[in-house]
């Protein structure tokens, strides 16, 4: 298995998936972090980040069922497992406690 | 309602050609619906770019990898992981020499084509008339001939009524068919002649092998004939042939009962222009079939569940019958064998009169010569990777020490090989591909039925000359002991000897320049056939196919156009099979061989043959034949009557019949195939025999308006006949100058000289590397440009002296060889190899020149500021 370190972008990624959690599939995803970040992001890097996730361990995810807008096509949907939900509160604590750890006098 | 848009079709064959199938759906549904929404955001023409750039993004390892589940399912073997990983150390130090890997990829795969195209021609020669229904039970009865002294002579022929004759007295033969080959036919339809490849087939010949009709019959009459769908395209087009006839200038009208429908003539022993009666050849021979000449290939179709070997008892058996019909007047026995019909080719052994048949030695020898072009990209790896071994032996020393065992590292450096021999394979196929969109040549056939089989012979065709290619290098580089290579004891000059490595480049470079020299004489040969106008006069010779139409009227027309010098007219154009007939100094002797031509004093005129003894035909304006001929100096030795002046006057038999006086003899000249021998030529008088009408011209600027101002004259005498007429210069041109040949010819020389210079460039750039800093403390001494120049340059110079040193005579001796076979040959152009000569050895020492010169740039602060 790769290693648990969690880059950028997995992160913004692992974030994306869990707000739009019970529909978050590769557009949904795209849109979200485009809407979110205000850049456009490719649909290949997007692919292979939920791979990265999903072989780590961060994401699951299984066939939805097929829709009409999508020409009978199904959607992978992801969703956050319990260890991808700690790797994100790990992240977000870690940035707290750097945040804290800034001395008052820095930005005064 | 408009369909709605679409994103480029393309990107989606890519998408669903590269990725797992599984993945494809959900990538192509997230890619649709992004691109559907980015219409109605960003527009339909940026959508089509953004779903472009998703797919090309969507295109990365990891994502098509097959799919995951699978993947973790399934524990990969240990062995693939080492395997893995030798082809990952393998690419990486693919990647750490680009230049050396440049090279050796470079001049394999620039190789690799002609081999594979070899390669091609021997798997169809293993598919010959495996397109017949039950090919399996059709043999080839093949005849071993032994002759009076006891000499065996074996023969793929037999005798021509062997077939009926078998099918009479054998059990278990269900059918028979006979065939004879005629390959010196011509055949007419009034306006344009060809020459013809024929074969006299009887009516059971079809039934056996299946050459399906296109539309009409078979032949069953005498006189009647099946054309080949190419020969149908060339006299009719598009037309409907069936009850025209052709002329057969010997054997009379044709019928056309049936045209063939295409098939590819290189995939079969039956290549045929157009098929005619068996019944034919004995009407042509004028005597009914005989047991002694071997003349008919003779096929039986044994019943189901015979076997051959039942089959070769039987015929032995009737051997001896055989010889009692043949007759003691004959000196020879024969004896029969079957041979099935995959068995005949490619045959094992020789046989006589075997037309289209490969034995396996030529074979063998053909891809042998192609393979010359792979050893030579194959001795650039060898030299280059010896070349480096000194950054190579750190390496072997560490993994040594670190317990890598010696058949581990011999299998690392294979695998080095072997990659870049499969990556040149991939290089190699696309430059296949591109020469066969490009060349057409006819006897070249891309048809393969197995592709499978050509595949996996491509592929093993690959490891071998990977492995080979691999095979001394691994073997020295992993020999190296730990202790020295790490102390440094080993010195550069002791990894792989410097000899070897030059007497590699010598090697190369007299190959090359001898194929080069072997090219350029076969050009000068070429270029001499198809522009020759010392034989007889071709400049400016406009031929006109009379047709049977031969009016004075025309001809008097013709003569006021103001280019027209001079009218003349012959029974055939030169150039041409020439018709044969006999000659003989008295009734009752033997008859000698000739070439006949009835011609009229303009002709030999034009054509400027040089009369050397006597005078020129002499014009009768008459149409009845004139009893005097003009002979070339041969008939006059053949006949043994004296010297050319002596025969003046002599009488002499033309054809049997005609009684004639000689009254000129002109000089030997070629008037058909340079390779064959001089034999007798007469030339008579006899405007009965006239079927072309030469016009000598005046060297005219633009033919195209003379054509036309004859076309119109041939109109107003002729208006229901197009007119036939060309060129006799541009015609030979034609006929002898084999252009796709020498396309391929030329694209080989090329090739074998790119990968001479590649490795010349793969030892320069090493030897330069090591002595990098030799020439910087020379400068530092005071040495100047042209001296290091120099200096670099003397050790190429003397190798590449050697190899033309032994690549001139040897060129010369292919030369004198060539024109051996080549009665009217063009010599030796040694101005031709000159300039081949100082073309390569030019572009060589330009190289050595160009790199040495670099060298020398460089500046001794930066090299010597390391040590």
């Amino acid at each position: 298995m790769k290693g648990t370190y969690l880059g950028e972008f997995e992160e913004v990624v692992l974030l994306a998936v869990a707000i739009r959690s019970g529909d978050a599939y590769g557009v949904a995803v795209v849109n979200e972090i485009e809407q979110q970040m205000g850049r456009s992001v490719s649909l290949g890097a997007v692919h292979s980040a939920l791979n990265r996730l999903q072989e780590k361990g961060l994401v699951d995810s299984e066939l939805g069922g097929a829709t009409a807008e999508r020409g009978g096509r199904r959607k992978r949907l992801y969703t956050v497992t319990a260890y991808g939900r700690r790797a994100l509160e790990e992240v977000r604590q870690l940035r707290n406690q750097m945040w804290a750890a800034i001395p008052q006098t820095t930005w005064s | 309602m408009n369909k709605p848009p679409r994103p480029p079709r393309w990107a989606t064959y890519l998408l669903h050609g590269l990725c797992p199938p599984r993945r494809a759906e959900e990538l192509e549904g997230d890619l649709d619906e992004l691109f559907q929404q980015r219409i109605g955001e960003v527009g339909l023409h940026r959508a089509r770019w953004r779903y472009i750039r998703d797919v090309l993004s969507l295109l990365r390892p990891s994502l098509l990898k097959p799919h995951q589940p699978y993947y973790l399912t399934y524990p990969t073997p240990a062995n693939t992981v080492m395997l893995q990983n030798y082809v990952k150390i393998a690419w990486r130090n693919l990647l750490k020499h680009k230049l050396f890997s440049f090279i050796n990829i470079l001049g394999l795969s620039l190789a690799i084509p002609s081999a594979l195209m070899a390669l091609i021609q021997i798997v169809n020669y293993y598919e010959y008339d495996t397109f017949h229904s039950d090919s399996d039970r059709i043999v080839r009865v093949i005849t071993d001939e032994k002759q009076k002294n006891g000499e065996i002579a074996n023969w793929a022929s037999s005798p021509e009524p062997l077939a009926k004759y078998l099918q009479k007295n054998l059990t278990g033969i269900d059918n028979s068919a006979t065939i004879v080959r005629d390959a010196d036919w011509s055949l007419s339809n009034g306006i344009k002649t060809k020459g013809i490849h024929a074969i006299h087939a009887d009516a059971s010949f079809f039934q056996l092998f299946n050459f399906p009709l296109e539309k009409g019959a078979y032949t069953a009459e005498p006189n009647t004939i099946v054309l080949s769908h190419e020969t149908s395209q060339w006299f009719f087009k598009d037309a409907n042939p069936i009850g025209n006839s052709l002329e057969h200038p010997a054997y009379g009208s044709f019928k056309i009962v049936g045209v063939l429908k295409p098939f590819n003539q290189q995939k079969t022993q039956f290549r045929t222009d157009v098929i005619v009666p068996l019944a034919n050849y004995a009407l042509a021979n004028g005597k009914p079939a005989n047991w002694t000449a071997l003349s008919a290939h003779t096929f039986l179709k044994i019943a189901p569940g015979k076997t051959v070997a039942t089959l070769n008892k039987q015929l032995s058996e009737t051997s001896a019958e055989i010889d009692k019909l043949i007759g003691p007047t004959s000196n020879t026995k024969l004896f029969f064998k079957a041979q099935p019909l995959s068995d005949i080719s490619p045959s094992k052994d020789v046989l006589e009169n075997d037309p289209y048949v490969q034995d396996l030695g030529s074979i063998y020898v053909n891809l042998a010569f192609q393979l010359i072009m792979i050893l030579l990209a194959s001795l650039n790896y060898i030299n280059l990777t010896l070349a480096r071994s000194v950054s190579r032996s750190r390496e072997v020393g560490v993994r040594k020490v670190m317990g890598a065992t010696k058949p581990q590292l011999i299998l690392q450096f294979l695998t080095e090989s072997t990659l870049i021999s499969y990556i040149s394979l991939g290089i190699g196929l696309l430059l296949l591909l591109l020469i066969k969109s490009q060349v057409h040549v006819s006897w070249l056939t891309w048809d393969v039925d197995h592709l499978g089989y050509l595949i996996l012979l491509f592929l093993v065709f690959n490891l071998i000359l990977g492995l080979a290619a691999g095979f001394s290098p691994s073997i020295i580089l992993s020999s190296y002991q730990p202790v020295s290579v790490l102390k440094r004891a080993l010195s550069p000059g002791g990894f792989g000897k410097m000899g070897l490595r030059k007497s590699l480049i010598v090697i190369q470079f007299s190959i090359a320049l001898v194929y080069i020299f072997f090219i350029g004489h076969a050009y000068h040969q070429i270029d001499y056939m198809a522009n020759d106008n010392e034989n007889y006069q071709r400049a400016n010779v406009y031929t006109i196919n009379l047709a049977g139409n031969l009016t004075n009227r025309f001809a008097t027309d013709v003569g006021t156009v103001k280019e027209v010098q001079q009218v003349g007219y012959t029974s055939l154009n030169f150039g041409i099979s020439p018709t044969r007939s006999s000659i003989k100094n008295r009734k009752n002797e033997a008859a000698r061989p000739a070439f006949y031509y009835a011609v009229d004093p303009a002709f030999i005129n034009m054509m400027q043959l040089k009369v050397v003894a006597g005078t020129n035909l002499i014009d009768r304006h008459s149409t009845l034949p004139s009893p005097m001929v003009v002979v070339n100096q041969k008939t006059v030795e053949d006949l043994r009557i004296g010297s050319e002046r002596e025969a003046i006057g002599k009488l002499i038999v033309v054809n049997d019949t005609l009684s004639a006086t000689i009254i000129g003899v002109v000089a030997n000249f070629c008037h058909y195939d340079y390779e064959r021998k001089i034999e007798p030529v007469v030339f008579q008088y006899n405007p009965s025999l006239f079927k072309v009408m030469c016009l000598k011209t005046s060297p005219v600027a633009d033919r195209k308006s003379l054509e036309s101002a004859i076309e119109g004259l041939w109109k107003r005498h002729n208006p229901y006949l197009s007119l036939n007429a060309s060129w006799l210069d541009t015609d030979m041109y034609d006929r002898y100058y084999p252009y796709e040949y020498m396309q391929l010819a030329g694209l080989e020389s090329i090739v074998i000289f790119v990968i001479a210079i590649l490795g010349l460039i793969g030892i320069l750039v090493y030897s330069l590397e090591k002595r990098t800093k030799e020439i910087s403390i020379r400068k530092v001494m005071g040495a100047t440009s042209a001296e290091v120049i120099q200096l670099m340059s003397t050790d190429f110079v003397k190798l590449l002296a050697i190899a033309a040193g032994i690549a001139i005579p040897a060129g010369i001796a292919i030369a004198l060889y060539m024109n051996s076979y080549l009665i009217f040959n063009n010599g030796v152009s040694y101005l031709t190899m000159l300039f081949l000569l100082l073309a390569v050895i030019g572009v060589a020492l330009g190289t050595v020149g160009f790199f040495s010169w670099k060298a020398a740039q460089t500046n001794p602060a930066t090299t010597l500021k390391v040590d």
